[in-house]
């Protein structure tokens, strides 16, 4: 039987989501001091309207919805998923408002992909952009990537009780200390300590590299967030290549590992406990995936005479396999030249990084490296039953903070969103067949799309038809969400329609 | 710890191999008795080479090997996997020499095509080929879909308790009938009453389009195996194409869908149950992906304007889908008008038909509808738990037989070998693109070929060896399911590395 939620069950959803969306209207404080400080009036004047709204409509609703009522599972993922939906349609406004966009939808676009920390980009003449507009393209990475309920509301004195559905409903299933608040605090911590480190290491790559103090600062900011929020966002139309330089991309892929590693990773580091590094499950699936991954990518672009050097070869093949497989998008070559020099196998292991993505509860995307690895242990041991004589009991062990043993459920779980995820990427290709695109170039697309990746073969453009554009929208915050969010806010849906009280 | 498999298991395994190893001999009687009394006596000489080889395997097998050890659960995966492989060894001697083929190695793979009812040919000239030979091709279709392990053991082992680990290893884990032997039995009839009726249907259909009597006869025997075992091989290179005749499709059509019913279906009809039919859970899943997949290929034949007419748009299209769904692999058009003349969504839509596949416990390949469906109960209940009050306790059910409530076990095994499966038909794409073909064709041809359906879009003509090794590798995997091959490799991994 379905239980029609009700009154108090809508209240406590509006109730929240007025209060992300004040928390929306203050970011757009950061941008709005910049195009203060640098006289750009026009950008100033969206960045008022957009808080404006925000503020007025998310303290009316506080206000209407006032409760003190818990969050259960149910609400806390219809929350975070309605948030995203949201919250991406605020920071559109300032953005529509910049004119650097065709429409509404391709500011929604944007909005979209930089809290979903995807990288995919409808901007035009990005070269040309303010400093403050595109700060705020960055900002939406940021805070996309550390997950932005948890940072709004945590941030806003908001209690462990209340929020801690919505923690889980943002895709961050692991609680790495007793509660909510705590982990958070601990994320800002390692997020700060990146930001003030990642930033000082690429405005001195960008001082070497022959920027103006200030422009190396800025342009270290955006970069930082771009690559620690596995974003792939840039500043520039010719993303990475723009620089030229081979320490800006020696920081970027330290910086994007570090954000494709899991907040537990990064805890136990803090500790000074490198053993978990060696034997985590997750940790060991990645490693083996990227090494394949970028070995076959160096072997197909050697195969595909793309280069004629080994050592570009190299530095090209693996920033490109690392923004693929940490799901960043960062590229340091145009992307048409993905289907006209890479030749065929390289896009496609740069495919297959891509779907695989980083690890769970980080700001990576894609399937993730602990399904990817429970998967394969649960087949390993499928084959060791089915050797062993009948009586024996075979039991296979994997290490995430301990050594656990496989069981059925969470096989079952994670292979099932695997095949969400593989699901996702064939009809998001589909749609783009659909629209004349050839079948690889569209699968790379949706992937891309799906995986909050980020990477593009130059199949999205302004000029991209418009369904097109709304898919690619669902499958990024389908895909950040993985999912769970979305089905439950499909599932209120149909209950407040057929349900009974 | 692993433990390395005793001499006793050796032997055993032999001795079950060179029983299962002698019905290929017995399934090369029919067209060598048919190449006697036409008076081929080319293809007498090559089909009586290949019983002889079968037989002296056997009889080896027999003296040197014998036992009566009891088979266990990996006994049986080794045994299926390791029949399959020497099977189709032994049913490509005929084959091979037959001149057809330009390598044995191309011989070997329609013989692992025939048994493991796919369909992709790479024989040569075959409207020239001796009636015989074309018979022992569709012959292959029946065995192997038949199950050639079943079959044969069910004949030449008395015990019931000897063969019940082979019947897990194919893949069919649902036992209609309490007794393994008994099910074989019931698995006859059904066969047979088909087989007549089948038969009869086409050669009527086949009379209707103007063939004589006695080469009616013999198109409907080899249309019938190939569709009632979801094969796909057709006695002329243009498919069914070739008869220009909307009855002999309809009759096909009838008889594809048949073939791809689990023989849980068929012993409810059997048994006069329309229930059990109609509640069944894979059933409605087969339904609903059939019609969904027909709506977006008829859909996307219109969109390409690949047909004038609503007509043939909907003849040529409902066929192919059924074809590709029940993993038959029938064309009624040729191969590269998949690519050149269907744009760019219909063959897609065909793809997904391949990989979705029929029933389980039928001769269908691919994922399976059960797969399917358990996945989609499962990802429902999730949604459905996420939705629900905390407390409220959430079940999903599957009906097959009996009502039941589905469980983490059984959803983690499905999805296992969807994901698997996956795998196969990516992985094998990949080695196609490797060698140069576009993605796209080069995934419809790996699909077909994991999914033992037998479609094609070309790229098997031109393509190099190791691609077709990759073929017959992914037709091997996909038929059994891939346990009874882990299995095999587990055997062997353990012989080398284990202890005693």
């Amino acid at each position: 039987m379905l239980i029609r939620p009700d009154r108090d069950d809508l209240q406590v959803i509006g109730f929240y989501l007025g209060k992300v969306m004040v928390g929306v209207g203050y970011v757009l404080g950061a941008p709005m001091l910049v195009a203060a400080v640098m006289g750009d009036w026009d950008d100033l004047t969206a960045f008022l309207l957009g808080a404006g709204l925000s503020i007025s409509i998310g303290r009316l609703a506080e206000r209407r919805f006032a409760t003190t009522q818990q969050l259960d599972w149910s609400h806390g993922l219809v929350t975070a998923a309605l948030s995203w939906l949201l919250g991406a349609a605020l920071f559109a406004v300032p953005l529509d408002l910049s004119g650097h966009y065709g429409s509404y939808v391709d500011a929604y676009f944007e909005a979209m992909s930089g809290l979903t920390a995807t990288g995919l980009t409808l901007t035009q003449d990005i070269d040309h952009m303010s400093v403050s507009v595109n700060l705020l393209r960055h900002i939406t990475h940021f805070l996309g990537g550390q997950g932005i309920i948890i940072v709004m509301l945590t941030g806003l004195g908001s209690s462990s009780g209340q929020v801690s559905t919505l923690y889980v409903g943002e895709g961050r299933d692991d609680r790495i200390l007793p509660n909510v608040v705590r982990t958070a605090r601990f994320i800002y911590l390692v997020a700060s300590v990146y930001l003030v480190v990642g930033t000082i290491a690429l405005a001195l790559a960008g001082l070497v590299a022959g920027f103006s103090p200030l422009r190396s600062v800025i342009h270290g900011l955006n970069l930082f967030m771009a690559a620690f929020d596995t974003g792939g966002f840039a500043t520039n139309s010719t993303s990475i290549s723009y620089y030229h330089s081979a320490a800006i991309e020696g920081v970027l892929i330290v910086l994007m590992v570090a954000g494709a590693l899991s907040f537990l990773l990064h805890y136990e580091l803090w500790r000074g406990r490198r053993r978990e590094v060696l034997e985590n499950l997750e940790v060991r699936t990645i490693a083996v995936t990227g090494l394949i991954t970028t070995s076959l990518l160096l072997l197909g672009l050697a195969r595909a005479g793309t280069f004629t050097d080994v050592g570009s070869l190299f530095r090209k093949g693996v920033f490109s396999a690392i923004s693929a497989h940490t799901s960043t998008g960062f590229t340091v070559n145009a992307s048409r030249m993905f289907v006209t020099d890479w030749g065929r196998i390289a896009p496609a292991a740069l495919l297959m990084a891509l779907a695989l993505g980083g690890m769970a509860s980080s700001t990576a995307g894609g399937v993730k490296g602990i399904r990817v690895g429970l998967a394969a242990k649960s087949v390993s041991r499928d084959v060791r039953r089915a050797i062993q004589p009948d009586a024996a009991v075979v039991a296979v062990t994997y290490t995430q903070r301990h050594r656990r043993r496989i069981t059925d459920a969470p096989v079952r779980s994670a292979i099932t969103i695997l095949v969400l995820y593989v699901l996702l990427f064939l009809s998001g290709a589909l749609v783009g067949v659909y629209y004349g695109v050839p079948f690889e170039q569209a699968l790379f697309e949706s992937t891309s799309a799906s995986v909050n990746g980020g990477m593009s073969v130059g199949v999205l453009e302004p000029g991209t038809p418009l369904p097109m554009k709304l898919t690619y929208t669902a499958q990024m915050w389908l895909g950040r969400l993985e999912f769970m969010a979305v089905f439950a806010l499909l599932g209120y849906g149909i209950a407040l329609v057929r349900g009974r009280i | 710890m692993l433990i390395r498999p005793s001499d006793a298991d050796l032997r055993l395994i032999a001795f079950y191999l060179g029983k299962a190893l002698l019905g290929m001999g017995i399934m090369m009687v029919p067209p060598f008795l048919l190449a006697l009394v036409l008076g081929e006596y080319d293809s007498a000489t090559a089909l009586g080479i290949g019983i002889a080889v079968a037989v002296s395997v056997w009889q080896f097998a027999q003296w040197r090997w014998h036992s009566r050890a009891a088979l266990s659960w990996s006994h049986g995966l080794v045994i299926v996997a390791a029949s399959w492989l020497f099977g189709a060894a032994i049913a490509a001697i005929p084959l091979a020499l037959s001149g057809h083929y330009a390598s044995m190695l191309d011989a070997y793979f329609d013989a692992m095509s025939g048994l493991t009812t796919s369909g992709l040919a790479v024989v040569q000239d075959l409207d020239h080929m001796s009636v015989s030979m074309n018979l022992l091709r569709h012959m292959t279709h029946f065995a192997g879909g038949q199950g050639i392990v079943i079959v044969l053991l069910t004949m030449a082992a008395s015990a019931a308790g000897d063969v019940s680990t082979l019947y897990f290893g194919e893949g069919r884990d649902e036992r209609i009938v309490p007794n393994v032997v008994a099910t074989a039995r019931f698995i006859y009839l059904v066969a047979g009453t088909w087989l007549v009726a089948g038969t009869a249907a086409l050669w009527v259909a086949s009379l209707v389009a103007g063939f004589t009597p006695l080469r009616g006869l013999f198109h409907a025997v080899s249309l019938f195996m190939a569709a009632f075992d979801t094969g796909g091989f057709a006695p002329y290179s243009p498919s069914v194409s070739y008869y220009h005749s909307a009855l002999i499709e309809s009759v096909l059509i009838v008889l594809m869908v048949a073939g791809a019913l689990s023989f849980g279906i068929h012993h409810a009809m059997w048994r006069r149950d329309p229930r059990r039919v109609w509640r069944d859970s894979e059933l409605r899943t087969l339904g609903l992906t059939t019609t969904i997949t027909i709506a977006f290929t008829v859909l996307g034949l219109a969109y390409a304007g690949t047909f004038i007419d609503v007509g043939p748009l909907m003849r040529k299209g409902v066929f192919t889908v059924i074809s590709a769904h029940t993993g038959t692999g029938f064309g009624v058009n040729a191969p590269r008008l998949f690519v050149t003349d269907w744009g760019q969504v219909a063959p897609a839509v065909v793809v997904v038909a391949m990989a979705l596949g029929g029933m389980a416990s039928s001769t269908a390949g691919g994922i399976k509808a059960v797969r399917v469906g358990l996945t989609a109960k499962s990802v429902g209940r999730d949604i459905r738990r996420a939705t629900q009050p905390d407390a409220a306790v959430v079940v999903t059910t599957w009906t097959q037989r009996h009502r039941r409530i589905v469980t983490d076990q059984q959803v983690r095994s499905a999805v296992t070998i969807l994901v698997l499966f996956l795998l196969l038909y990516i992985g094998g794409a990949i080695v196609g693109v490797y060698y140069g073909f576009p993605f796209d064709q080069a995934l419809f041809e790996s699909t077909s070929a994991a999914a033992s359906v037998g479609l094609s879009v070309g790229v098997l003509g031109e393509a190099p060896v190791v691609l077709k090794a990759v073929y017959i590798a992914q037709m091997w995997l996909g038929r059994l399911e891939f346990l009874a091959v882990f299995g095999l490799v587990g055997y062997g991994w353990a012989l080398v590395r284990g202890r005693i």
